[in-house]
């Protein structure tokens, strides 16, 4: 077949001839592909009406956090604008304080014939941030038969499918960064890598909890003082400058961002949070510390190993005492699977990674949540999946007025304690591979 | 009081604290500011008739006050569903709330606000739902105004109008279940010290929150002393019957002391019958509103305007920032009902399009919805909307709807036709109108469903085009990189084999 050998010697020009990684990554992108155009959660036009809306209104300075993320929304919305349809009616907002759409904005949305167009177009740049995290992930990693299985594992994991191509969150966008940041770790470029994370953090908030160990992962005591000094101190001042970019932002523009009245930091429920007033909030800042004070005193010397063992613990913790939404645990992924470079016994982790797609589909399917993790998603192909039941109903009309084991919350709650207990083996095989990792 | 009191779950599971700091021991310690504490109530079958709150206090002023809300839902709390009590520094404390909600309603929301006691430390020793047979052993515990208050909270007259020393206060808390076969209410009064002509209104509801205009029925009253009076209940099905009010007017200094109050059936209604006020048929008649073929149409002169000013030939002009109509009083049954039809001649400003919002609501104690439609025509001065009920559970009753317009001072509309159409009618209307907002009546099967999917892609040619393109292209390059792999794991093994 002469396009196959055209396609071959190409493939062959670029050195990836005997890489089954492409076919791989082709293939998920064809997957997702399919998935872009027909689901979504109401967040998703939440997000892109404040994105069309700010191009619509001269808008650059929207909210204080996840600016990166936004910013790479706005482009792409606006290099595609003219494909958009019906802006007016559809992207409407009403009142900028109340950007965050109710259901009958979202119908809306859903119901126009150009559902399909908007989809795509808004999922196009996590799509593009997705293969860029594949392409990182084989940088990462060595050996390169590890490689494919760690590019296999992303492309194909439920979670980060979930969390992009149906719910169509921008999880992708700071995954991509936290990739370049251990990629960049790993060559030993400290302040390119403190730049990755300073986007990851402007792109999810959530990520500020790894700087510090980021700080600390930078830090070796074979080395001298004064050159630790000049590796710590450019980041350290990198990163306070992304934390506080976004504040100062808002001073110098005399007020506040368009769309948000009040940032993460300064949230209610995030003073709740530091106020404590959450049980589960203990054994999270207790394990927090103590993987901090544990690290500090570790001796060996990779930055990156410090960093993906630390970031991915302290996140493992975080989903061991909180439930949250389904999609969250897409923060996660990233670390276990870039730590497969490290791991001894390649199998175990993989093992441990497979139960946690297992235990986290299962659990979620019972958990339900509101619209989050059901057919509900599927409303832009057919508006009709919204009248269908969850799983959760379902299984409540089945198991009827049992109040036996199978009662649901019983279930539910050993469930979400299965996930929990996959959460710490996986935590175990990451805590393996400073061992490992060390010693090579 | 035994465990069986307990339905549901302890409340102690606290869903957050405003201007608090919890301390060991699960202490509060109150701010300065705004301390509160609100909690999520576990649903179960049998709805609590109140909560009984025990609790330690220390570091208490002399007086403080606590106030407790309650709400049937998660975003709002209410003056009007709140418990006020005044306390002492007793270090151990029990509160009793009654929880006041119909048949329907359902608690959501539970909220504690501490008053001037700033830096209290508190602990919520029991949070318990206590269901309506326990509730009576706990009245001790209740708000010390609870009762004058929850007969207040019913008048929607001033206080003032009601001077004269009732027998007993004229209200049920909640009407036995047989009161849903009531046909009429009859009453016996003596009245004494009455001037020779005086007003009595009759109001009855299905609701213990609020009486309104449109179920009342206004008697003109004579010095007689002894009266009876026969009120027929006019109710649609499916309504029960909650409360009543008897609330006289212009008879300041009368004292009255009522003999009877009795609800009657059909049957014993009609013995009564001599009693039935003689205009009593004219006035359903004004009641009832016309339904036509087509659904039910409501002519603008019946709608209450805000920030709207009528001009007569069913124009209206935008006078202030929140223009709306508000319906009169409707009772339609969802199911029977496709949506709402409103056609409209649109000022100049909107005829490419316009932004109209449909708040509604199930009950009259203010608890709306909304449902949003938006206008995209061509540049045409007539606008057609039509904005279905999908959202609202076919069991529930549209009782009210709101019609707000774009606020631009100066703005005419002429309001043609407001209509409520039947479901016989929908696609009808639903044609006339290129409304934005639309919304599936039932599930198809899954063939069903998948063909109505790719119904609404063939919609958007342009897009599929691209689409196809796309995946053709990304699925030609996945066989090529398939092909290759297979003709170099061949060649491979040839070479192997030489």
């Amino acid at each position: 077949m002469q396009l196959a050998r055209v396609y071959d010697s190409l493939m062959t020009k670029y050195r990836v001839a005997d890489n089954p990684v492409v076919t791989i990554v082709l293939f998920g992108v064809l997957l997702r592909l399919l998935i872009m155009p027909f689901f979504a959660h109401v967040d998703l036009f939440s997000e892109f009406r404040r994105v069309v809306y700010s191009i619509s209104n001269d808008i650059y300075f929207p909210q204080q956090n996840r600016l990166v993320t936004f910013y790479i929304e706005y482009l792409f919305v606006w290099l595609f604008f003219p494909f958009l349809e019906n802006v007016d009616k559809i992207f409407y907002l009403e009142d900028i304080s109340l950007s965050t759409s109710n259901m009958s904005d979202f119908y809306i949305f859903v119901n126009d014939t150009s559902i399909f167009r908007h989809l795509f177009i808004f999922k196009l740049p996590y799509l593009i941030c997705d293969v860029v995290t594949m392409w990182l992930i084989w940088q990462f990693i060595d050996d390169k038969k590890r490689a494919t299985i760690a590019v296999a594992i992303w492309v194909f994991n439920p979670i980060t499918l979930f969390a992009v191509y149906f719910f169509g969150r921008y999880e992708a966008i700071p995954i991509m960064f936290i990739a370049a940041t251990a990629v960049l770790l790993k060559k030993d470029k400290p302040v390119w890598a403190a730049i990755c994370l300073a986007l990851a953090i402007n792109s999810r908030e959530i990520y500020v909890v790894t700087a510090p160990i980021f700080i600390i992962a930078l830090y070796d005591d074979e080395m001298r003082f004064w050159t630790n000094i000049k590796r710590i101190v450019p980041a350290l001042i990198i990163l306070a400058v992304a934390v506080i970019v976004p504040l100062a932002l808002t001073k110098i523009l005399g007020g506040q961002a368009a769309f948000s009245s009040k940032n993460v930091y300064q949230d209610s429920r995030a003073n709740a949070l530091y106020a404590m007033s959450y049980h589960w909030f203990y054994p999270l800042v207790f394990g927090y510390f103590l993987l901090l004070f544990s690290l500090l005193t570790q001796t060996h010397r990779r930055s990156e190993l410090t960093y993906l063992f630390g970031s991915g613990l302290v996140i493992a913790v975080y989903f061991m005492v909180t439930g949250h939404s389904a999609h969250y645990v897409a923060w996660l992924l990233l670390f276990p699977v870039l730590l497969i470079n490290y791991v001894a016994r390649l199998r175990d982790m993989v093992i441990a990674i497979l139960l946690l797609f297992l235990f986290w589909f299962v659990y979620r399917l019972f958990k339900t949540d509101v619209n989050l993790f059901t057919l509900f998603l599927a409303v832009p192909f057919n508006m009709e999946f919204a009248l269908y039941k969850t799983f959760q109903q379902l299984y409540m009309g089945w198991v009827g007025d049992t109040r036996a084991i199978f009662e649901y919350t019983k279930v539910l709650n050993a469930l979400k304690t299965a996930f929990t207990a996959v959460l710490v083996f996986l935590s175990i095989q990451m805590y393996r591979c400073i061992k490992t990792g060390d010693d090579r | 009081m035994n465990s069986a009191a307990i339905i549901g779950l302890s409340l102690l599971q606290l869903a957050g604290v405003n201007d608090i700091t919890i301390n060991n021991g699960d202490w509060l310690s109150l701010g300065e500011k705004d301390p509160y504490v609100w909690m999520n109530v576990p649903q179960t079958e049998q709805q609590p008739s109140g909560v009984l709150i025990d609790y330690q206090i220390t570091k208490a002023p002399e007086e403080y006050a606590v106030e407790v809300y309650y709400s049937t839902n998660l975003h709002s709390f209410s003056e009007k569903f709140k418990h006020y009590f005044e306390l002492t520094t007793k270090p151990n404390n029990q509160l009793y709330i009654p929880v006041d909600l119909i048949n329907d309603e359902s608690l959501q929301v539970f909220r504690l606000d501490f008053d001037q006691c700033n830096g209290c430390k508190v602990k919520l020793n029991k949070m318990i739902l206590i269901p309506e047979a326990e509730a009576a052993d706990l009245a001790q515990y209740q708000p010390l105004d609870y009762e004058s208050k929850i007969n207040q909270k019913r008048l929607i007259t001033a206080p003032d109008d009601r001077q004269l020393p009732l027998g007993e206060p004229f209200i049920w808390k909640s009407l036995p279940e047989s009161a849903k076969n009531a046909k009429a209410v009859l009453i016996e009064y003596q009245i004494k010290d009455a001037p020779t002509s005086y007003r009595g209104d009759l109001y009855y509801s299905t609701n213990l929150h609020l009486f309104s205009e449109s179920l009342k029925y206004s008697f003109e009253l004579s010095e007689r002393s002894e009266n009876s009076l026969l009120v027929p209940i006019d109710l649609i099905d499916g309504e029960n019957l909650r409360a009543i009010m008897f609330d006289i007017k212009d008879c300041p200094g009368c004292r009255m002391q009522l003999k009877k109050v009795e609800l009657l059936d059909q049957t014993a209604m009609q013995s009564y019958e001599q009693f039935i006020p003689a205009d009593y048929q004219s006035h359903l008649a004004d009641k009832k509103q016309n339904i036509s073929a087509n659904g039910m149409r409501i002519a603008l002169q019946d709608f209450s305007l805000k920030d709207l000013q009528l001009l007569g030939n069913n124009k209206v002009k935008v006078t202030g920032i929140e223009p709306r109509l508000d319906s009169p009083p409707i009772e339609l049954k969802i199911n029977d009902f496709a949506g709402l039809y409103l056609r409209l001649r649109v000022p100049a400003s909107q005829k490419t399009g316009m932004y109209i919002d449909i708040d509604w609501s199930t009950n009259r104690h203010g608890h709306r919805k909304k449902i949003v439609s938006r206008w995209s025509g061509p540049n045409q001065e007539t606008a057609q909307l039509f904005i279905p009920f999908d959202p609202i559970s076919a069991e529930r009753w549209l009782k009210y709807f709101w019609v707000r317009f774009e606020p631009q001072l100066g703005d005419e509309y002429s309001v043609e036709e407001i209509l409520i159409v039947t479901k016989d009618k929908r696609q009808e209307f639903q044609d006339l109108s290129p409304s934005l907002a639309n919304f599936p009546g039932a599930v198809s099967s899954l063939p069903g469903l998948i063909k109505g999917g790719i119904k609404r892609m063939l919609k958007d040619w342009g897009f599929l085009i691209v689409y196809g393109l796309i995946l053709i292209l990304v699925a030609t390059a996945l066989g090529l990189s398939w092909w290759a792999k297979l003709q170099r794991n061949s060649t491979t093994v040839d070479k192997t084999r030489i």
